[in-house]
Protein backbone atom coordinates (compact mmCIF):
# COMPACT_ATOMS: atom_id res chain seq x y z
CA UNK A 1 0.00 0.00 0.00
CA UNK A 2 2.68 2.48 1.06
CA UNK A 3 4.75 1.67 -1.98
CA UNK A 4 1.84 2.48 -4.30
CA UNK A 5 1.20 5.81 -2.58
CA UNK A 6 4.91 6.54 -2.66
CA UNK A 7 5.02 5.78 -6.32
CA UNK A 8 2.03 7.98 -6.97
CA UNK A 9 3.63 10.83 -5.05
CA UNK A 10 6.76 10.36 -7.12
CA UNK A 11 4.76 10.52 -10.34
CA UNK A 12 2.90 13.62 -9.16
CA UNK A 13 6.11 15.34 -8.05
CA UNK A 14 7.65 14.60 -11.41
CA UNK A 15 4.81 16.38 -13.16
CA UNK A 16 4.81 19.27 -10.72
CA UNK A 17 8.37 20.18 -11.74
CA UNK A 18 8.06 19.37 -15.42
CA UNK A 19 8.26 21.86 -18.25
CA UNK A 20 4.67 21.00 -18.99
CA UNK A 21 3.69 22.04 -15.50
CA UNK A 22 5.61 25.29 -15.83
CA UNK A 23 3.84 25.94 -19.11
CA UNK A 24 0.53 25.13 -17.52
CA UNK A 25 1.05 27.83 -14.90
CA UNK A 26 2.04 30.44 -17.45
CA UNK A 27 -0.82 29.52 -19.78
CA UNK A 28 -3.30 29.61 -16.89
CA UNK A 29 -2.42 33.21 -16.14
CA UNK A 30 -2.48 34.25 -19.80
CA UNK A 31 -5.29 36.19 -21.42
CA UNK A 32 -6.39 33.25 -23.59
CA UNK A 33 -9.95 32.04 -23.17
CA UNK A 34 -10.43 28.94 -21.02
CA UNK A 35 -11.15 26.73 -24.03
CA UNK A 36 -8.03 28.05 -25.76
CA UNK A 37 -5.96 27.38 -22.65
CA UNK A 38 -7.21 23.81 -22.52
CA UNK A 39 -6.62 23.32 -26.21
CA UNK A 40 -3.07 24.63 -25.98
CA UNK A 41 -2.26 22.57 -22.91
CA UNK A 42 -3.70 19.49 -24.49
CA UNK A 43 -1.44 20.11 -27.48
CA UNK A 44 1.66 20.50 -25.34
CA UNK A 45 0.84 17.45 -23.28
CA UNK A 46 1.53 15.37 -26.36
CA UNK A 47 5.11 16.57 -26.61
CA UNK A 48 8.22 15.25 -24.96
CA UNK A 49 8.91 17.28 -21.86
CA UNK A 50 12.46 18.16 -22.86
CA UNK A 51 11.18 19.56 -26.15
CA UNK A 52 9.02 22.02 -24.26
CA UNK A 53 12.06 23.70 -22.69
CA UNK A 54 12.52 26.13 -25.57
CA UNK A 55 8.92 27.30 -25.14
CA UNK A 56 9.27 27.61 -21.37
CA UNK A 57 12.45 29.66 -21.83
CA UNK A 58 10.68 31.96 -24.24
CA UNK A 59 7.43 32.55 -22.36
CA UNK A 60 9.00 32.72 -18.90
CA UNK A 61 10.89 35.86 -19.93
CA UNK A 62 7.92 37.34 -21.76
CA UNK A 63 4.55 35.68 -21.01
CA UNK A 64 2.90 37.67 -23.80
CA UNK A 65 4.45 35.18 -26.22
CA UNK A 66 1.80 32.68 -25.14
CA UNK A 67 -0.89 34.59 -27.00
CA UNK A 68 1.42 35.12 -29.94
CA UNK A 69 2.36 31.52 -30.42
CA UNK A 70 -1.22 30.46 -29.88
CA UNK A 71 -2.15 32.76 -32.76
CA UNK A 72 0.55 31.22 -34.91
CA UNK A 73 -0.66 27.76 -34.05
CA UNK A 74 -4.22 28.65 -35.04
CA UNK A 75 -3.37 30.20 -38.40
CA UNK A 76 -1.00 27.39 -39.25
CA UNK A 77 -3.57 24.77 -38.34
CA UNK A 78 -6.20 26.50 -40.46
CA UNK A 79 -3.88 26.78 -43.45
CA UNK A 80 -2.86 23.16 -43.10
CA UNK A 81 -6.40 21.91 -42.76
CA UNK A 82 -7.48 23.87 -45.83
CA UNK A 83 -4.37 22.81 -47.76
CA UNK A 84 -3.93 26.52 -48.41
CA UNK A 85 -0.46 26.89 -49.83
CA UNK A 86 -0.82 30.61 -50.46
CA UNK A 87 -1.66 31.36 -46.84
CA UNK A 88 1.03 29.01 -45.64
CA UNK A 89 3.63 30.91 -47.61
CA UNK A 90 2.31 34.19 -46.26
CA UNK A 91 2.63 32.90 -42.73
CA UNK A 92 6.22 31.91 -43.25
CA UNK A 93 7.04 35.18 -45.00
CA UNK A 94 5.57 37.12 -42.14
CA UNK A 95 7.40 34.96 -39.64
CA UNK A 96 10.67 35.55 -41.41
CA UNK A 97 10.19 39.31 -41.54
CA UNK A 98 9.25 39.50 -37.88
CA UNK A 99 12.21 37.38 -36.92
CA UNK A 100 14.48 39.74 -38.83
CA UNK A 101 13.05 42.68 -36.94
CA UNK A 102 13.64 40.98 -33.63
CA UNK A 103 17.17 40.07 -34.63
CA UNK A 104 17.88 43.70 -35.51
CA UNK A 105 16.38 45.02 -32.30
CA UNK A 106 18.55 42.60 -30.31
CA UNK A 107 21.74 43.78 -31.95
CA UNK B 1 8.17 39.91 -33.47
CA UNK B 2 6.53 42.84 -31.83
CA UNK B 3 3.09 42.64 -30.34
CA UNK B 4 0.29 41.73 -32.67
CA UNK B 5 2.44 41.98 -35.76
CA UNK B 6 3.74 38.52 -35.24
CA UNK B 7 0.37 36.96 -35.89
CA UNK B 8 -0.28 37.03 -39.58
CA UNK B 9 -3.50 38.70 -40.57
CA UNK B 10 -5.07 36.57 -43.25
CA UNK B 11 -5.66 38.45 -46.47
CA UNK B 12 -2.62 40.63 -45.97
CA UNK B 13 -0.60 41.06 -49.16
CA UNK B 14 2.61 39.02 -49.25
CA UNK B 15 5.77 41.03 -49.40
CA UNK B 16 8.49 40.59 -51.96
CA UNK B 17 10.82 38.47 -49.96
CA UNK B 18 10.35 34.75 -50.22
CA UNK B 19 12.81 32.80 -48.08
CA UNK B 20 15.08 30.54 -50.06
CA UNK B 21 13.96 27.52 -48.08
CA UNK B 22 10.42 27.95 -49.37
CA UNK B 23 11.40 28.37 -52.98
CA UNK B 24 13.42 25.19 -52.85
CA UNK B 25 10.42 23.00 -52.09
CA UNK B 26 9.94 21.62 -55.57
CA UNK B 27 7.12 19.20 -54.84
CA UNK B 28 4.66 21.87 -53.80
CA UNK B 29 1.95 22.39 -56.35
CA UNK B 30 -1.24 24.36 -56.26
CA UNK B 31 -2.32 23.18 -52.83
CA UNK B 32 -0.45 22.72 -49.61
CA UNK B 33 0.94 19.24 -49.38
CA UNK B 34 0.03 17.19 -46.37
CA UNK B 35 3.61 16.57 -45.53
CA UNK B 36 4.36 17.97 -42.09
CA UNK B 37 7.97 16.96 -42.22
CA UNK B 38 8.51 19.05 -45.32
CA UNK B 39 6.58 21.94 -43.84
CA UNK B 40 8.74 21.92 -40.76
CA UNK B 41 11.87 21.76 -42.87
CA UNK B 42 10.91 25.09 -44.38
CA UNK B 43 10.97 26.72 -40.98
CA UNK B 44 14.05 24.86 -39.88
CA UNK B 45 15.74 26.56 -42.80
CA UNK B 46 15.40 29.79 -40.81
CA UNK B 47 17.54 28.42 -38.00
CA UNK B 48 20.84 29.07 -39.72
CA UNK B 49 19.91 32.68 -40.35
CA UNK B 50 19.30 33.77 -36.76
CA UNK B 51 21.09 33.68 -33.45
CA UNK B 52 20.45 33.76 -29.72
CA UNK B 53 16.91 34.48 -28.59
CA UNK B 54 15.65 34.77 -32.16
CA UNK B 55 16.97 31.32 -32.91
CA UNK B 56 15.05 30.00 -29.93
CA UNK B 57 11.91 31.64 -31.30
CA UNK B 58 12.47 29.79 -34.58
CA UNK B 59 12.72 26.55 -32.63
CA UNK B 60 9.43 27.33 -30.93
CA UNK B 61 7.75 28.16 -34.23
CA UNK B 62 8.99 24.96 -35.83
CA UNK B 63 7.90 22.98 -32.84
CA UNK B 64 4.43 24.53 -32.92
CA UNK B 65 4.18 23.60 -36.59
CA UNK B 66 5.16 20.05 -35.82
CA UNK B 67 2.70 19.80 -32.96
CA UNK B 68 -0.17 21.58 -34.55
CA UNK B 69 -0.32 20.57 -38.15
CA UNK B 70 1.13 17.19 -38.71
CA UNK B 71 -0.36 13.99 -37.44
CA UNK B 72 2.40 11.83 -38.83
CA UNK B 73 5.17 14.06 -37.62
CA UNK B 74 3.40 14.44 -34.34
CA UNK B 75 3.49 10.72 -33.84
CA UNK B 76 7.13 10.52 -34.76
CA UNK B 77 8.22 13.29 -32.46
CA UNK B 78 6.01 12.88 -29.48
CA UNK B 79 5.78 10.55 -26.58
CA UNK B 80 3.99 7.20 -26.58
CA UNK B 81 0.20 7.47 -26.29
CA UNK B 82 0.18 5.85 -22.86
CA UNK B 83 2.44 8.49 -21.39
CA UNK B 84 0.45 11.25 -23.08
CA UNK B 85 -2.66 9.88 -21.46
CA UNK B 86 -1.04 9.89 -18.03
CA UNK B 87 0.06 13.46 -18.53
CA UNK B 88 -3.40 14.54 -19.48
CA UNK B 89 -4.70 12.87 -16.38
CA UNK B 90 -2.13 14.79 -14.37
CA UNK B 91 -3.08 18.05 -15.95
CA UNK B 92 -6.76 17.45 -15.50
CA UNK B 93 -6.15 16.60 -11.88
CA UNK B 94 -4.79 20.07 -11.34
CA UNK B 95 -7.71 21.66 -13.14
CA UNK B 96 -10.58 19.78 -11.58
CA UNK B 97 -11.22 20.89 -8.03
CA UNK B 98 -13.69 18.18 -7.22
CA UNK B 99 -12.18 15.99 -4.50
CA UNK B 100 -14.07 12.92 -5.48
CA UNK B 101 -13.02 13.12 -9.08
CA UNK B 102 -9.44 13.61 -7.97
CA UNK B 103 -9.62 10.37 -6.08
CA UNK B 104 -10.98 8.57 -9.11
CA UNK B 105 -8.24 9.98 -11.23
CA UNK B 106 -5.58 9.05 -8.71
CA UNK B 107 -6.91 5.56 -8.69
CA UNK B 108 -6.95 5.26 -12.43
CA UNK B 109 -3.64 6.93 -12.83
CA UNK B 110 -2.28 4.22 -10.62
CA UNK B 111 -4.05 1.65 -12.76
CA UNK B 112 -2.68 3.20 -15.90
CA UNK B 113 0.87 3.16 -14.54
CA UNK B 114 0.50 -0.45 -13.53
CA UNK B 115 -0.95 -1.29 -16.90
CA UNK B 116 2.04 0.28 -18.53
CA UNK B 117 4.33 -1.88 -16.43
CA UNK B 118 2.42 -4.94 -17.49
CA UNK B 119 2.84 -4.37 -21.21
CA UNK B 120 5.19 -7.24 -21.59
CA UNK B 121 3.63 -9.62 -19.15
CA UNK B 122 1.96 -12.78 -20.31
CA UNK B 123 -1.05 -12.40 -18.12
CA UNK B 124 -4.78 -12.08 -18.17
CA UNK B 125 -4.36 -8.83 -16.25
CA UNK B 126 -4.60 -7.14 -19.60
CA UNK B 127 -8.26 -7.93 -19.88
CA UNK B 128 -9.28 -7.12 -16.34
CA UNK B 129 -7.20 -3.97 -15.96
CA UNK B 130 -8.03 -2.54 -19.30
CA UNK B 131 -11.75 -2.98 -19.08
CA UNK B 132 -11.90 -1.25 -15.71
CA UNK B 133 -9.66 1.58 -16.75
CA UNK B 134 -11.72 2.22 -19.82
CA UNK B 135 -15.08 2.08 -18.09
CA UNK B 136 -13.97 4.47 -15.40
CA UNK B 137 -12.44 6.98 -17.74
CA UNK B 138 -15.52 6.85 -19.88
CA UNK B 139 -18.00 7.21 -17.08
CA UNK B 140 -16.31 9.58 -14.68
CA UNK B 141 -13.27 11.27 -15.99
CA UNK B 142 -14.34 12.03 -19.53
CA UNK B 143 -17.47 13.75 -18.32
CA UNK B 144 -15.28 16.48 -16.91
CA UNK B 145 -13.73 17.36 -20.23
CA UNK B 146 -14.85 19.37 -23.23
CA UNK B 147 -16.10 17.38 -26.21
CA UNK B 148 -12.94 18.09 -28.14
CA UNK B 149 -10.74 16.96 -25.27
CA UNK B 150 -12.96 13.97 -24.77
CA UNK B 151 -12.57 12.82 -28.37
CA UNK B 152 -8.86 13.36 -28.29
CA UNK B 153 -8.47 11.62 -24.97
CA UNK B 154 -10.60 8.69 -25.96
CA UNK B 155 -8.48 8.19 -29.03
CA UNK B 156 -5.41 8.25 -26.84
CA UNK B 157 -6.91 5.56 -24.68
CA UNK B 158 -7.74 3.51 -27.72
CA UNK B 159 -4.16 3.97 -28.79
CA UNK B 160 -3.07 2.39 -25.55
CA UNK B 161 -5.47 -0.44 -26.06
CA UNK B 162 -4.22 -1.07 -29.57
CA UNK B 163 -0.68 -1.11 -28.33
CA UNK B 164 -1.55 -3.43 -25.50
CA UNK B 165 -3.45 -5.69 -27.85
CA UNK B 166 -0.55 -5.91 -30.24
CA UNK B 167 2.03 -6.48 -27.55
CA UNK B 168 -0.20 -8.86 -25.72
CA UNK B 169 -0.74 -11.08 -28.72
CA UNK B 170 2.84 -10.81 -29.83
CA UNK B 171 4.05 -11.93 -26.41
CA UNK B 172 1.49 -14.59 -25.67
CA UNK B 173 0.83 -16.32 -28.91
CA UNK B 174 3.43 -14.88 -31.21
CA UNK B 175 3.25 -14.31 -34.92
CA UNK B 176 2.04 -17.60 -36.24
CA UNK B 177 4.02 -18.52 -39.34
CA UNK B 178 2.07 -19.67 -42.35
CA UNK B 179 3.75 -23.03 -42.71
CA UNK B 180 0.82 -25.24 -43.56
CA UNK B 181 1.00 -28.73 -44.92
CA UNK B 182 -0.73 -28.51 -48.23
CA UNK B 183 -0.90 -26.08 -51.09
CA UNK B 184 -4.66 -25.75 -51.03
CA UNK B 185 -4.60 -24.62 -47.42
CA UNK B 186 -1.79 -22.22 -48.09
CA UNK B 187 -3.74 -20.66 -50.94
CA UNK B 188 -6.83 -20.45 -48.80
CA UNK B 189 -4.93 -18.64 -46.06
CA UNK B 190 -3.26 -16.35 -48.49
CA UNK B 191 -6.65 -15.15 -49.61
CA UNK B 192 -7.61 -14.65 -46.00
CA UNK B 193 -4.54 -12.62 -45.37
CA UNK B 194 -5.65 -10.09 -47.90
CA UNK B 195 -7.87 -8.74 -45.16
CA UNK B 196 -5.71 -9.03 -42.08
CA UNK B 197 -3.50 -11.22 -39.96
CA UNK B 198 -3.86 -14.49 -38.18
CA UNK B 199 -3.01 -13.61 -34.63
CA UNK B 200 -3.22 -17.09 -33.20
CA UNK B 201 -3.46 -20.66 -34.43
CA UNK B 202 -4.06 -23.63 -32.21
CA UNK B 203 -3.43 -26.49 -34.54
CA UNK B 204 -3.45 -30.23 -33.95
CA UNK B 205 -0.26 -32.10 -34.85
CA UNK B 206 -1.87 -33.76 -37.89
CA UNK B 207 -5.29 -35.01 -39.03
CA UNK B 208 -6.35 -38.22 -37.26
CA UNK B 209 -8.14 -41.12 -38.93
CA UNK B 210 -10.85 -41.70 -36.33
CA UNK B 211 -11.26 -38.04 -35.49
CA UNK B 212 -13.52 -35.38 -36.86
CA UNK B 213 -11.14 -32.79 -38.24
CA UNK B 214 -12.71 -29.37 -37.77
CA UNK B 215 -11.53 -25.88 -38.55
CA UNK B 216 -12.90 -22.82 -36.82
CA UNK B 217 -11.92 -19.29 -37.59
CA UNK B 218 -12.80 -16.61 -35.10
CA UNK B 219 -12.93 -13.23 -36.78
CA UNK B 220 -12.11 -10.55 -34.27
CA UNK B 221 -14.04 -7.34 -34.53
CA UNK B 222 -12.94 -4.16 -32.88
CA UNK B 223 -16.29 -2.86 -31.88
CA UNK B 224 -15.54 -0.43 -29.06
CA UNK B 225 -14.34 3.15 -29.18
CA UNK B 226 -15.40 6.39 -30.77
CA UNK B 227 -17.84 6.01 -33.64
CA UNK B 228 -15.55 7.05 -36.47
CA UNK B 229 -12.76 4.91 -35.19
CA UNK B 230 -15.00 1.92 -34.78
CA UNK B 231 -16.59 2.08 -38.20
CA UNK B 232 -13.31 2.88 -39.86
CA UNK B 233 -11.54 -0.15 -38.54
CA UNK B 234 -13.97 -2.91 -38.30
CA UNK B 235 -17.20 -3.53 -40.05
CA UNK B 236 -16.33 -3.40 -43.70
CA UNK B 237 -13.32 -5.62 -43.20
CA UNK B 238 -15.35 -8.13 -41.22
CA UNK B 239 -17.94 -8.26 -43.96
CA UNK B 240 -15.31 -8.77 -46.63
CA UNK B 241 -13.39 -11.40 -44.70
CA UNK B 242 -16.57 -13.26 -43.86
CA UNK B 243 -17.69 -13.37 -47.45
CA UNK B 244 -14.31 -14.51 -48.54
CA UNK B 245 -14.44 -17.39 -46.09
CA UNK B 246 -17.93 -18.44 -47.05
CA UNK B 247 -17.75 -18.05 -50.81
CA UNK B 248 -14.19 -18.97 -51.60
CA UNK B 249 -13.08 -21.19 -48.79
CA UNK B 250 -16.11 -23.31 -47.90
CA UNK B 251 -16.67 -22.10 -44.34
CA UNK B 252 -20.10 -22.04 -42.74
CA UNK B 253 -21.09 -18.84 -41.00
CA UNK B 254 -21.85 -19.97 -37.48
CA UNK B 255 -22.97 -16.68 -36.02
CA UNK B 256 -21.90 -13.60 -34.23
CA UNK B 257 -20.52 -14.26 -30.82
CA UNK B 258 -21.12 -10.69 -29.86
CA UNK B 259 -22.48 -7.86 -31.88
CA UNK B 260 -22.53 -4.42 -30.43
CA UNK B 261 -23.15 -1.26 -32.35
CA UNK B 262 -24.62 2.16 -31.75
CA UNK B 263 -27.98 2.90 -33.35
CA UNK B 264 -26.19 5.38 -35.62
CA UNK B 265 -23.78 2.75 -36.87
CA UNK B 266 -26.59 0.33 -37.53
CA UNK B 267 -28.51 3.02 -39.40
CA UNK B 268 -25.47 3.72 -41.54
CA UNK B 269 -25.08 0.05 -42.38
CA UNK B 270 -28.77 -0.29 -43.14
CA UNK B 271 -28.65 2.77 -45.37
CA UNK B 272 -25.68 1.37 -47.26
CA UNK B 273 -27.39 -1.98 -47.65
CA UNK B 274 -30.54 -0.27 -48.91
CA UNK B 275 -28.52 1.67 -51.47
CA UNK B 276 -26.77 -1.46 -52.66
CA UNK B 277 -30.05 -3.37 -52.84
CA UNK B 278 -31.56 -0.64 -55.02
CA UNK B 279 -28.79 -0.81 -57.58
CA UNK B 280 -29.54 -2.83 -60.72
CA UNK B 281 -25.97 -3.85 -61.42
CA UNK B 282 -23.41 -4.39 -58.74
CA UNK B 283 -19.68 -4.72 -59.10
CA UNK B 284 -18.06 -7.81 -57.62
CA UNK B 285 -16.84 -5.75 -54.69
CA UNK B 286 -20.29 -4.29 -54.08
CA UNK B 287 -21.87 -7.74 -54.22
CA UNK B 288 -19.54 -8.98 -51.53
CA UNK B 289 -20.05 -5.90 -49.42
CA UNK B 290 -23.81 -6.30 -49.69
CA UNK B 291 -23.66 -9.93 -48.61
CA UNK B 292 -21.32 -9.03 -45.78
CA UNK B 293 -23.68 -6.33 -44.58
CA UNK B 294 -26.55 -8.77 -44.67
CA UNK B 295 -24.60 -11.11 -42.46
CA UNK B 296 -23.62 -8.42 -40.01
CA UNK B 297 -27.06 -6.84 -39.90
CA UNK B 298 -29.47 -9.72 -40.09
CA UNK B 299 -27.81 -12.88 -38.94
CA UNK B 300 -26.56 -11.53 -35.62
CA UNK B 301 -28.26 -13.33 -32.75
CA UNK B 302 -28.66 -10.22 -30.67
CA UNK B 303 -27.58 -6.66 -31.14
CA UNK B 304 -26.93 -4.60 -28.10
CA UNK B 305 -27.29 -1.01 -29.11
CA UNK B 306 -25.39 1.97 -27.88
CA UNK B 307 -24.09 2.85 -24.49
CA UNK B 308 -27.50 2.55 -22.89
CA UNK B 309 -27.72 -1.09 -23.80
CA UNK B 310 -30.91 -0.62 -25.76
CA UNK B 311 -31.77 -3.57 -27.87
CA UNK B 312 -32.44 -3.12 -31.55
CA UNK B 313 -35.01 -5.39 -33.12
CA UNK B 314 -33.44 -8.47 -34.55
CA UNK B 315 -34.86 -8.78 -38.02
CA UNK B 316 -33.86 -12.29 -38.82
CA UNK B 317 -32.20 -14.49 -36.28
CA UNK B 318 -30.51 -17.48 -37.83
CA UNK B 319 -32.89 -20.27 -36.75
CA UNK B 320 -30.05 -22.74 -36.49
CA UNK B 321 -28.04 -20.56 -34.20
CA UNK B 322 -27.60 -22.41 -30.96
CA UNK B 323 -26.80 -19.80 -28.41
CA UNK B 324 -29.96 -17.82 -28.90
CA UNK B 325 -31.26 -14.53 -27.82
CA UNK B 326 -32.25 -15.36 -24.26
CA UNK B 327 -28.82 -16.73 -23.52
CA UNK B 328 -27.26 -13.51 -24.67
CA UNK B 329 -29.52 -11.45 -22.50
CA UNK B 330 -28.46 -13.54 -19.56
CA UNK B 331 -24.75 -13.20 -20.32
CA UNK B 332 -24.89 -9.46 -20.83
CA UNK B 333 -26.94 -9.02 -17.70
CA UNK B 334 -24.15 -10.72 -15.79
CA UNK B 335 -21.53 -8.50 -17.35
CA UNK B 336 -23.54 -5.40 -16.52
CA UNK B 337 -23.98 -6.58 -12.97
CA UNK B 338 -20.23 -7.00 -12.53
CA UNK B 339 -19.57 -3.53 -13.86
CA UNK B 340 -22.25 -2.11 -11.62
CA UNK B 341 -20.73 -3.79 -8.58
CA UNK B 342 -17.37 -2.29 -9.38
CA UNK B 343 -18.78 1.24 -9.64
CA UNK B 344 -20.65 0.74 -6.42
CA UNK B 345 -17.47 -0.25 -4.65
CA UNK B 346 -15.63 2.81 -5.90
CA UNK B 347 -18.51 5.04 -4.82
CA UNK B 348 -18.48 3.59 -1.33
CA UNK B 349 -14.75 3.81 -0.90
CA UNK B 350 -14.41 7.33 -2.15
CA UNK B 351 -16.04 8.59 1.04
CA UNK B 352 -14.09 6.26 3.26
CA UNK B 353 -10.76 7.40 4.80
CA UNK B 354 -9.16 3.99 4.25
CA UNK B 355 -10.63 3.58 0.80
CA UNK B 356 -7.35 2.73 -0.94
CA UNK B 357 -6.79 -0.45 1.04
CA UNK B 358 -10.36 -1.57 0.72
CA UNK B 359 -10.43 -0.72 -2.93
CA UNK B 360 -7.45 -2.95 -3.56
CA UNK B 361 -9.19 -5.82 -1.85
CA UNK B 362 -12.40 -5.24 -3.68
CA UNK B 363 -10.46 -4.81 -6.87
CA UNK B 364 -9.02 -8.30 -6.52
CA UNK B 365 -12.40 -9.79 -5.85
CA UNK B 366 -13.86 -8.00 -8.83
CA UNK B 367 -11.00 -9.07 -11.08
CA UNK B 368 -11.51 -12.71 -10.18
CA UNK B 369 -15.19 -12.44 -10.99
CA UNK B 370 -14.48 -10.89 -14.36
CA UNK B 371 -11.95 -13.57 -15.22
CA UNK B 372 -14.35 -16.35 -14.28
CA UNK B 373 -17.08 -14.75 -16.33
CA UNK B 374 -14.86 -14.41 -19.39
CA UNK B 375 -13.57 -17.95 -19.04
CA UNK B 376 -17.08 -19.27 -18.98
CA UNK B 377 -18.02 -17.11 -21.94
CA UNK B 378 -15.03 -18.44 -23.87
CA UNK B 379 -16.03 -22.02 -23.12
CA UNK B 380 -19.62 -21.42 -24.19
CA UNK B 381 -18.58 -19.76 -27.41
CA UNK B 382 -16.14 -22.54 -28.23
CA UNK B 383 -18.50 -25.42 -27.37
CA UNK B 384 -21.40 -23.84 -29.21
CA UNK B 385 -19.33 -23.19 -32.29
CA UNK B 386 -18.14 -26.80 -32.47
CA UNK B 387 -21.63 -28.11 -31.82
CA UNK B 388 -23.03 -25.90 -34.54
CA UNK B 389 -20.59 -27.26 -37.09
CA UNK B 390 -21.27 -30.86 -36.10
CA UNK B 391 -25.04 -30.43 -36.13
CA UNK B 392 -24.83 -29.24 -39.71
CA UNK B 393 -22.46 -31.96 -40.78
CA UNK B 394 -19.83 -29.38 -41.68
CA UNK B 395 -16.08 -29.27 -41.16
CA UNK B 396 -15.36 -25.57 -41.33
CA UNK B 397 -16.92 -22.67 -39.47
CA UNK B 398 -16.45 -18.94 -39.06
CA UNK B 399 -17.53 -16.92 -36.03
CA UNK B 400 -17.41 -13.16 -35.49
CA UNK B 401 -16.36 -12.13 -32.00
CA UNK B 402 -14.68 -9.46 -29.85
CA UNK B 403 -10.94 -9.67 -30.19
CA UNK B 404 -10.25 -9.32 -26.49
CA UNK B 405 -11.90 -12.68 -25.89
CA UNK B 406 -9.29 -14.53 -27.92
CA UNK B 407 -7.20 -15.24 -24.88
CA UNK B 408 -10.01 -17.33 -23.44
CA UNK B 409 -10.80 -19.02 -26.73
CA UNK B 410 -7.21 -20.10 -26.94
CA UNK B 411 -7.28 -21.99 -23.65
CA UNK B 412 -10.70 -23.44 -24.48
CA UNK B 413 -9.48 -24.68 -27.85
CA UNK B 414 -6.60 -26.43 -26.13
CA UNK B 415 -8.93 -27.99 -23.56
CA UNK B 416 -11.34 -29.11 -26.26
CA UNK B 417 -8.58 -30.91 -28.13
CA UNK B 418 -7.45 -32.58 -24.91
CA UNK B 419 -10.91 -33.65 -23.76
CA UNK B 420 -12.54 -34.17 -27.12
CA UNK B 421 -13.44 -37.83 -26.49
CA UNK B 422 -15.80 -36.62 -23.76
CA UNK B 423 -17.20 -34.03 -26.13
CA UNK B 424 -17.88 -36.67 -28.80
CA UNK B 425 -19.55 -38.92 -26.24
CA UNK B 426 -21.78 -36.02 -25.17
CA UNK B 427 -22.92 -35.55 -28.77
CA UNK B 428 -23.59 -39.29 -29.13
CA UNK B 429 -25.57 -39.33 -25.89
CA UNK B 430 -27.70 -36.45 -27.07
CA UNK B 431 -28.10 -37.28 -30.76
CA UNK B 432 -27.64 -41.04 -30.94
CA UNK B 433 -24.60 -43.29 -31.25
CA UNK B 434 -24.81 -43.40 -35.05
CA UNK B 435 -25.03 -39.65 -35.44
CA UNK B 436 -21.50 -39.22 -36.80
CA UNK B 437 -21.76 -42.25 -39.10
CA UNK B 438 -24.96 -40.84 -40.59
CA UNK B 439 -23.60 -37.31 -41.00
CA UNK B 440 -19.99 -37.94 -41.90
CA UNK B 441 -20.00 -41.51 -43.18
CA UNK B 442 -17.74 -42.88 -40.47
CA UNK B 443 -17.67 -43.34 -36.73
CA UNK B 444 -15.91 -40.60 -34.81
CA UNK B 445 -14.08 -41.06 -31.53
CA UNK B 446 -12.59 -37.61 -30.97
CA UNK B 447 -12.45 -34.06 -32.29
CA UNK B 448 -9.34 -32.70 -33.92
CA UNK B 449 -9.80 -28.96 -33.78
CA UNK B 450 -7.81 -26.62 -35.97
CA UNK B 451 -8.46 -23.21 -34.54
CA UNK B 452 -7.54 -19.77 -35.79
CA UNK B 453 -7.98 -16.33 -34.38
CA UNK B 454 -8.05 -13.94 -37.26
CA UNK B 455 -7.98 -10.19 -36.86
CA UNK B 456 -9.24 -8.37 -39.94
CA UNK B 457 -8.44 -5.04 -38.31
CA UNK B 458 -4.67 -5.28 -38.60
CA UNK B 459 -3.39 -4.64 -42.12
CA UNK B 460 -1.56 -7.57 -43.59
CA UNK B 461 2.20 -7.38 -43.74
CA UNK B 462 2.11 -9.05 -47.12
CA UNK B 463 -0.02 -6.26 -48.56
Amino acid sequence: MYSILGFLRKVINKYMTSNLNKLQKIISSSSLFDEQKKEFLSLFSKAKDKDLKCIVDLVRDDPSYIEKIYGVYRVKSAAFRNKDLKTWKKILQKEYQDLEKIEKSNL
Amino acid sequence: MEGEKFILKLGEEPEKFIPESIEKTKEEKETLEINPEKLCKQEKGFLGKFRGKTKNIVRVLTFITALGVGESLLRAQTIPPAEAAFRQVSLAKEEIPHEKVKKYINFFQDKAVKLNEQYKEKTNDFVQNWSKLYYKFENVFLNELTNEQKDSFELELRGIEDKLNDIYFAKTVGEVPVDFNNQEEVESLKSLEAFGDIVYRESPAKPKENALNIEIIFLGQHHAGPKDYRSKHSQELIAKALNNLIENNGYKFIGTEKQEATPETIKKREKLLKELSAKVELTEQEKKLKQGLEHVLYLAPVRIAGEKGEEITVKNVDPEYKLGREKWREIHAEQNELTYQFFQSVETFSSNPSFEQELLEKDKEFSEKVIKYLERRGKEAMDNSVEEIILNGENKGAVVFGLGDAVFFKSEAQKLNQDSKDFVQKIKDELGKDYFRNKYGKDIKEINLDFYVFNPRIPSKSN
